[in-house]
């Protein structure tokens, strides 16, 4: 008797994780097929066969074919695909962590940090690292969005860090940070303004390799740590109290997790501009679909943010085919929609 | 009734007296109004009365086409006395022209800031309190400007519309003369209006002539430096020019006004002139840098940087060093035809052989600006043409 429910079970359980490898795979797939559509697209019109021959023959083909392909749409496609992700899953802990459908990086006021870092630098001129050149920006987006980290950390430690302290601490900091930006603009002269405008929209055309490479390099680093947790941070998801009684240390979890997301964060949003969607959208996708057992939320919701901005990047480049189309809109523009027959067709209520 | 009546005499004395005292009265009246009120129909096709010649004026639009510029022209060293107040731009982002006016001409540091009538922060208060007797408003700002510009009337402050943003002769030559009235200085006026329609007819006349297949034109500003790509002008500014001027430009159809183009659509098309404004880019080292102190050897430096761009070395204007650089504070003014020859010269070297826009330049400084000719405005990697 026993025996038998015990192989039904695992049954059960095999059915239920085998479907949430299946959909995990076929995101990943998702992936895969954004990522080619959007190597093989944009306003010069390749065809398939002068993009593959330029990826794999790299010598062979016509020297602007190269370019085109090397230094524009191979980092830039990538970009989204590392973005994405990295948005993702910093949306994916943070929703976990305190609690709250409402929490990203953008509703934490990370993002807004960035863009009060990236304003100052295009206003001012004025860098936290001296002679950064065309980094300037980027680096001043990368600490501004760490700092407000850092603020919202001490005072969660300051007050005991329940999940509350923080969301209140992030939002009072979006508001400090969009204020001081406002103030930036207030004083900008047309032509800053335009820039910041625009650096706040994002762009992923900014992208070079060494960025993609930071990018990279700092998801490959978080990723592993944050996934070492996975089972602490599913029980964090039965409160504080149940995760407590089995031998979680929930403020030192809540506290490590807030770091390496802010890290993941400030890297991706420093170089593409505040794509506030995917934080909040991507991980809802992934909860939606495989629920809160981090072994499946944390890849689903990274490979959710990366294929909805990588979508986000094609439709970018259709849309007006030479001009370049802010990614922050079409990304809202492409997601909402997609979110809404989520909410709509799924019957059960999933937070 | 009877011991009140006044003699018939003194009645008529005394009207007598009225009535010259009034006739005297509304004569001397008549003749101050003749000298200060005149009626003109301005850019907006508005009928304005004002008094005038105006003794004060607000602009609006200082660092790019609102009228600085042609009321140096026409006031000269006077001109700041003639400003109640205007608006940050010159200073903040025509830093060389700030810097060069503000040591030749006295005054121009102190001419109140009244801040930008586009962005909201325009004060009227302060405006009122200057007694201005004329705001000056580019079109384009006037549209989005009209309560403003109520209240002011209602403050008693007209509003004049001027344009130099359409960029076309018939438009350029009414602005300048429309101001020449209202600040009574029409002869002048007459002179620099006769002055710019010669210098852009010298492009626009042998223009209809020309049967060549046009070249195709990429004209990006060069405030962002070689790493970003940043504006490109659709049927606006720059992107206007290039057309008027014979050029097939590139973000046409693309761009409604200005925007960045992608890089991989700018190598796809491969121009063959490409031109990278310049101006004083305080803020940004690797910006295009011209105007009246920028130095030859540093502008072509930074002018050769864009050419590094990836996949720049395989374009046809690059390989061809046809690669050109103008002033951004030149186009949308009174002296744009010197991009307009300049253009028309990159774009057919031949037919515009006997053209110099720099010379035409620098006969607009010695005729018509209180202030030297100075620093480099225009500049091809080849050499300056």
């Amino acid at each position: 008797m026993e025996k038998k429910a015990d192989i039904k079970a695992k049954e059960i359980y095999d059915e239920i994780t085998g479907r949430k490898y299946a959909l995990l795979f076929l995101f990943a797939a998702a992936c895969v097929l954004a990522l080619i559509i959007d190597i093989l697209v944009g306003p010069a019109w390749l065809s398939i066969q002068e993009v593959f021959s330029a990826i794999f023959l790299a010598n062979s083909s016509d020297p602007t074919t190269n370019v085109i392909v090397w230094t524009i749409r191979l980092p830039t496609a990538l970009m989204a695909i590392a973005v994405g992700a990295a948005l993702g899953i910093a949306g994916a802990e943070m929703q976990t962590i305190l609690d709250n459908p409402l929490a990203s990086p953008y509703t934490l006021g990370v993002s807004a940090g960035a863009g009060f870092g990236a304003a100052l630098a295009i206003v001012l001129g004025v860098g936290i690292v001296p002679y950064a050149g065309e980094y300037l920006v980027s680096i001043n987006a990368f600490f501004f969005s760490l700092l407000t980290c850092l603020l919202i950390y001490f005072i969660g430690k300051a007050r005991r860090v329940t999940a509350e302290t923080m969301v209140l601490a992030g939002i009072a900091l979006l508001f400090l940070f969009q204020s001081l930006l406002a103030l930036l603009q207030y004083i900008a002269s047309e032509e800053a303004l335009q820039v910041i405008v625009f650096w706040l929209f994002g762009s992923l055309l900014k992208t070079t390799w060494p960025k993609l490479a930071v990018v990279a390099a700092v998801l490959i680093i978080v990723v592993p740590l944050i996934a070492k947790d996975a089972w602490k941070l599913t029980a964090l998801k039965l409160g504080d109290e149940k995760a407590k009684s089995l031998g979680i240390d929930v403020e030192k979890l809540r506290l490590k997790a807030f770091m390496l997301i802010s890290l993941l964060t400030a890297a991706a949003v420093c170089f593409v501009g505040t794509i506030g969607f995917i934080g909040l959208v991507g991980p809802h996708i992934a909860r939606m679909l495989v629920g809160e057992d981090q072994r499946f939320f944390l890849p689903m919701s990274a490979l959710g943010g990366a294929a909805l901005l990588s979508v986000a990047s094609i439709g970018g480049k259709v849309i007006i085919p030479g001009a370049i189309f802010p990614i922050g809109i079409v990304t809202s523009l492409i997601g909402v929609p997609f979110f809404f027959s989520l909410i709509l067709t799924k019957r059960r209520g999933y937070w | 009734m009877v011991k009140f009546r006044v003699p018939f005499k003194a009645m008529i004395v005394v009207i007598l007296l009225i009535v010259v005292t009034a006739f005297t009265g509304c004569g001397q009246k008549e003749e101050v109004g003749k000298e200060q009120q005149i009626t003109v129909t301005d850019l907006a096709g508005r009928e304005v009365t004002l008094k005038a010649p105006v003794d004060k004026v607000i602009l609006q639009y200082s660092g790019s086409g609102g009228g600085f510029i042609t009321l140096l022209a026409l006031e000269g060293k006077e001109a700041p006395k003639k400003i109640a107040g205007w608006d940050p731009g010159l200073k903040e982002y025509r830093y060389d022209m700030m810097q060069k006016f503000s040591e030749g001409i006295p005054g121009l540091k102190d001419i109140p800031d009244v801040r930008d009538i586009g962005k909201e922060t325009f004060s009227i208060e302060k405006v009122i309190s200057l007694k201005p007797d004329v705001l000056i408003l580019p079109l384009d700002l006037y549209k989005n400007a009209k309560e403003v510009v109520s209240k002011l009337e209602n403050a008693g402050i007209p509003t004049v519309v001027i344009d130099y943003h359409s960029e076309t002769v018939e438009n350029h030559t009414k602005s300048i003369m429309l101001l020449g009235k209202i600040l009574g200085k029409e002869k002048r006026a007459q002179e620099i209006a006769d002055f710019y329609k010669m210098q852009v007819n010298k492009v626009y006349s042998r223009l209809e002539k020309i049967d060549k297949s046009k070249p195709v034109v990429y004209v990006e500003c060069g405030n962002n430096g070689p790493s970003t790509y940043s504006n490109s002008y659709g049927n606006y500014m720059w992107g206007a020019l290039t057309e008027q001027c014979g050029g097939t430009n590139i973000a046409k159809g693309k761009i409604e006004n200005y925007g960045s183009l992608n890089p991989e659509y700018v190598l796809k098309t491969n121009p063959d002139v490409i031109i990278i404004t310049g101006s004083y880019w305080p803020k940004k080292p690797d910006s295009m840098r011209l105007g009246y102190i920028a130095n030859p050897e540093e502008s072509k430096d930074l002018l050769m940087n864009f050419t590094k761009r990836p996949g720049w070395e395989n374009l046809n204007a690059v390989k061809n060093n046809r690669v050109y650089s103008i002033n951004h504070g030149l186009s949308r003014d009174i002296w744009d035809f010197v991009p307009i020859q300049y253009l028309a010269k990159t774009f057919y070297p031949d037919e515009f052989k006997d053209l110099d826009p720099l010379e035409s330049f620098k006969e607009f400084h010695k005729r018509f600006l209180p202030v030297e000719y100075s620093g480099v405005w225009m500049m091809s990697l080849k050499e300056r043409i």
